[in-house]
């Protein structure tokens, strides 16, 4: 059997982990946003966006400037969920709204997408408290994730029950002030 | 139980509790053990199809903990196979084959006998299952998961329903031993009255007894037709006691008679020897106790012997009885009168009181006897010659009173019969003698064969030209004191002591020995005649002995004549004809000897094959010029010649008789005249030298 791409990558990151187990700050930060970037891909399987218009390229937004955005053109991943994977720099004009993923290096999350269904992550503590729905963090030298359901089920987002089980649920501030 | 049921000496109702309640435990032991496997393997095939779903399930969710890399959640996820408690044993592995998450099970097993056996099974059987499951991601392999499940609780499930099934097993023997034991009863019951009837019946000897009939079934049948067997055999017991009696009265009727017979003379009833013995015994001890006299008679018949052989053994017999019965008109009831064989009496006199008493019972005897008897038709005067010894006058002894009374007898016969006499003692003296001669002679005749005394003479018998045509063998006795012994003495004592039938053989077979010889030598054929007494003829050993002895000698038997004296061949006229009949098919002549002193019945001459008749000597020595003297011998030979039979004459001495002879047409003759008996030697010696004796 011909062993797919996700194969060889986990295969690579199992032997990137054991690197990082020993060795130096620079190769971890590199493989950090490494595996940032392969699990943002690996999420949309388990997430359900409200609708799926066909032929339409599964985009990721992201600054271009982002070491996750290098990593995530990098990838050999091309298609996601059966759709042509894109790119789209955060920088230029497109529109927002068109994401699927929306990765936010900085900044705070505007109060105009909270209600569209694009998936925003981050890795800034406190995101997902503060709106934002997935929320990385490091644990034990392992990227993490935090998740605010509520934030998703406000955009229409679906994640699905075994994900949730996997991640760890923050509730939002009661004060949505952000 | 093993043992008495293998010995087979359990009753039948044990031999079929046991067959049937060990059926029925066995039976539901299998059947149970064979539910229990299929609940086993049904168990077990849930078990791993329960596995499966689960490891399934947990593969599934395990997936994200790799694909995200959470081994913790991995961990967490695969905990949950906790709550079954058969699994004991649950690896995530990566692609890597190293170790994600495992989960293994805190239980222990508590139980220690099951575990151990359990334990123990592990080695021989595979105990556990394993369930592999790839886990996938998007199509692709990202892991996978190994649970292991133990089967200990199945087979510990398994154990307690093995103890279920024997328990069942145990319960439902029980329960068909009890049930069995209820319903066998009915079946068994019949059988056991049966056989207690039987015991009965063997038992008492009783065969009125029955057995109930309690069922309709084969042991009822059986019970019937035990019962009708019962029938049978009283039926046939009842019907053999009844013979049995009729034969015990039979016996006692037969022994009766067979003890009457035994102590009395069948013919006249009177006491026998026997019984006279007895009572001569009983009188004696009485008159020897009380001090009496008694007489003892011996008597006899003068001439019976006569009667006898002219008259045949019937009238003799009647004679017997006619004397017999007017003897008993004589005697006193406490007389006891005996016949003591042949025409021989014996009176026992009872308490006399003087000799005159036993004087006057001789004469009313005598006087008895000279009037006539009438047998058959015949009318027959007889005398008696009687003599009586005394009690205790001349003797004390039993034995003596005998002797002395025979004696006197044979005194009395010699002074002329019909008279009486008492016994007196220089009797005794010229008794002694005789009788010491005659015993002695019967001695000497028992060893005279075996010592060569006896030897056979040869008297030739000559046609009327006087060619020898045969000779007669006689017997000759030449004692061992030298004394030559009359065949007149010894043949009628060879007769009395039952020696004639060894001398008679031994006298064929010297004949038949010395003819072989003379044929062998050459000699003229002639026959040779040869005295054959009656009792000897019809004896059935007689035609085998004869066909042996020729044989022997390789002879034919046409040289024989065998002489047959004229009062034997008419006695039992069926046997000696039969007899006759058989020797003359033989080519054996039969010659009648001394004819004319019996009485022979003419058909009789006729129906018989005789060939020969020999005319007496006392005929012949009556020949002379007389001619009433020779009409026996003419009558003899006018008959012979009519009968066509031939005749020779016996005993001739004078020419005057040869010629007379010759007148007659007689055909042969022997005697002085011609030659004297002669040695065997001899007539061979005259046989090759002179075939014509005397030749005129």
């Amino acid at each position: 059997m011909r062993k797919s791409i996700t194969t060889r990558l986990l295969a690579a990151l199992s032997i990137v982990i054991l690197f990082i187990s020993t060795s130096f700050a620079v190769e971890a930060q590199d493989i950090e946003y490494k595996v940032k970037a392969l699990y943002i891909i690996r999420l949309a399987a388990f997430i359900t966006w409200p609708e799926n218009p066909e032929n339409e390229t599964f985009k990721i937004c992201i600054e271009s400037s982002d070491p996750v955005s290098i990593q995530l053109k990098q990838s050999s991943i091309s298609v996601v969920k059966g759709r042509k994977l894109e790119i789209i720099d955060l920088t230029s004009d497109l529109s927002i709204s068109q994401c699927n993923f929306l990765y936010l290096s900085q900044g705070k999350i505007n109060s105009a997408i909270t209600k569209t269904p694009i998936v925003t992550v981050s890795s800034q503590a406190g995101f997902a408290k503060q709106g934002g729905m997935i929320e990385f963090y490091i644990e034990n030298t392992k990227v993490r994730m935090k998740a605010n359901l509520q934030s998703a089920n406000d955009a229409g987002i679906k994640l699905s029950s075994k994900l949730i089980r996997l991640l760890k649920i923050v509730k939002p501030l009661e004060n949505d002030d952000v | 139980m093993f043992k008495s049921f293998h010995q087979n000496t359990l009753s039948i109702k044990k031999k079929l509790l046991f067959v049937t309640s060990l059926s029925v435990g066995f039976s539901f032991f299998l059947v149970l053990i064979l539910f229990n496997y299929l609940n086993y393997e049904n168990e077990w095939s849930k078990l791993r199809t329960q596995l499966t779903i689960q490891t399934e399930i947990i593969a599934n969710n395990s997936m994200l903990a790799i694909v995200f890399d959470d081994p913790i959640a991995a961990q967490e996820i695969i905990a949950a196979l906790k709550a079954d408690k058969t699994i004991i044993k649950a690896r995530v592995m990566t692609t890597a084959d190293s170790v994600f998450a495992h989960y293994e099970t805190t239980e222990t097993i508590a139980d220690n006998f099951i575990k151990d056996s359990f334990v123990y099974l592990s080695e021989w059987l595979n105990t556990e299952i394993n369930i592999q499951q790839d886990i996938v991601y998007q199509g692709d392999k990202v892991g996978r998961l190994e649970v292991t499940a133990s089967l200990y609780h199945l087979y510990r499930a398994n154990l307690y329903y093995l103890l279920v099934a024997f328990v069942v097993s145990v319960i439902a023997t029980l329960l068909t031993l009890f049930l069995s034991n209820i319903l066998l009863n009915q079946v068994i019951e019949p059988i056991i009255k049966l056989t207690s009837t039987a015991r009965k019946v063997t038992h008492l000897s009783n065969y009125t007894v029955r057995s109930e009939v309690l069922s309709k079934d084969e042991v009822g049948e059986l019970t019937i037709s035990f019962n009708e067997m019962l029938d049978e055999i009283q039926r046939k017991d009842l019907l053999l006691e009844k013979t049995v009696a009729e034969r015990t009265s039979e016996l006692i009727q037969l022994n009766k008679k067979l003890q009457f017979q035994a102590f009395h003379d069948p013919l006249t009833g009177l006491a026998n020897r026997m019984l006279f013995d007895d009572r001569l015994q009983v009188v004696l001890t009485h008159a020897q106790r009380v001090g009496c006299k008694i007489a003892l008679m011996y008597f006899d018949l003068d001439h019976f012997k006569a009667v006898n052989d002219t008259l045949g053994h019937d009238v003799g017999d009647e004679l017997l009885i006619a004397v017999t019965n007017r003897m008993k008109g004589i005697v006193r009831d406490d007389d006891t009168l005996c016949r003591l064989g042949g025409d021989e009496f014996a009176l026992i006199l009872n308490t006399i009181e003087s000799n005159a008493d036993v004087e006057l019972v001789a004469q009313k005897m005598l006087t008895a006897f000279s009037e006539s008897f009438f047998c058959n038709e015949h009318e027959l005067s007889i005398s008696s010659s009687m003599g009586i010894s005394l009690y205790p006058e001349h003797t004390q002894s039993k034995e003596q009173l005998k002797q002395f009374a025979d004696i006197a007898m044979y005194h009395s016969k010699r002074s002329g019969r019909n008279n009486y006499c008492f016994f007196m003692a220089q009797m005794q003296k010229e008794n002694v003698q005789k009788l010491d001669s005659r015993v002695l002679l019967k001695r000497q005749l028992k060893t005279a064969v075996d010592n060569a005394e006896l030897q056979i003479y040869y008297q030739p018998q000559v046609n009327m030209q006087r060619r020898i045509i045969g000779v007669e063998a006689l017997l000759r006795w030449q004692n061992a004191e030298n004394k030559m012994i009359s065949p007149e003495i010894f043949i009628p004592l060879a007769e009395e002591s039952g020696l004639i039938q060894g001398l008679e053989e031994w006298a064929f077979l010297e004949v038949c020995q010395h003819y072989a010889k003379w044929s062998s030598a050459g000699l003229p054929k002639i026959k040779i005649s040869l005295n054959i007494s009656g009792y000897r003829l019809r004896q059935k050993s007689f035609n085998h002995f004869i066909d042996q002895v020729l044989d022997n000698f390789s002879l034919s038997a046409d040289f024989l004549v065998f002489e047959i004296a004229e009062n034997e061949i008419m006695q039992n006229i069926k046997e000696t004809a039969t007899v006759l009949n058989q020797l003359h098919s033989k080519g054996i002549k039969i010659s009648v000897d001394n004819f004319g002193t019996g009485y022979t019945s003419l058909s009789y001459l006729q129906q018989l094959p005789i060939d020969e008749l020999k005319i007496d000597a006392q005929f012949v020595r009556q020949l002379s010029n007389h001619y009433e003297k020779t009409s026996v011998v003419q009558a003899i030979t006018g008959l012979a010649q009519s009968l066509n039979k031939s005749v020779v004459a016996m005993g001739v001495e004078q020419q005057t008789q040869e010629q007379i002879l010759q007148d007659l047409h007689c055909h042969a003759m022997q005697g002085y005249l011609i030659a004297k008996p002669m040695t065997e030697a001899d007539i061979r010696l005259m046989l090759s030298n002179n075939p014509y004796l005397m030749e005129k």
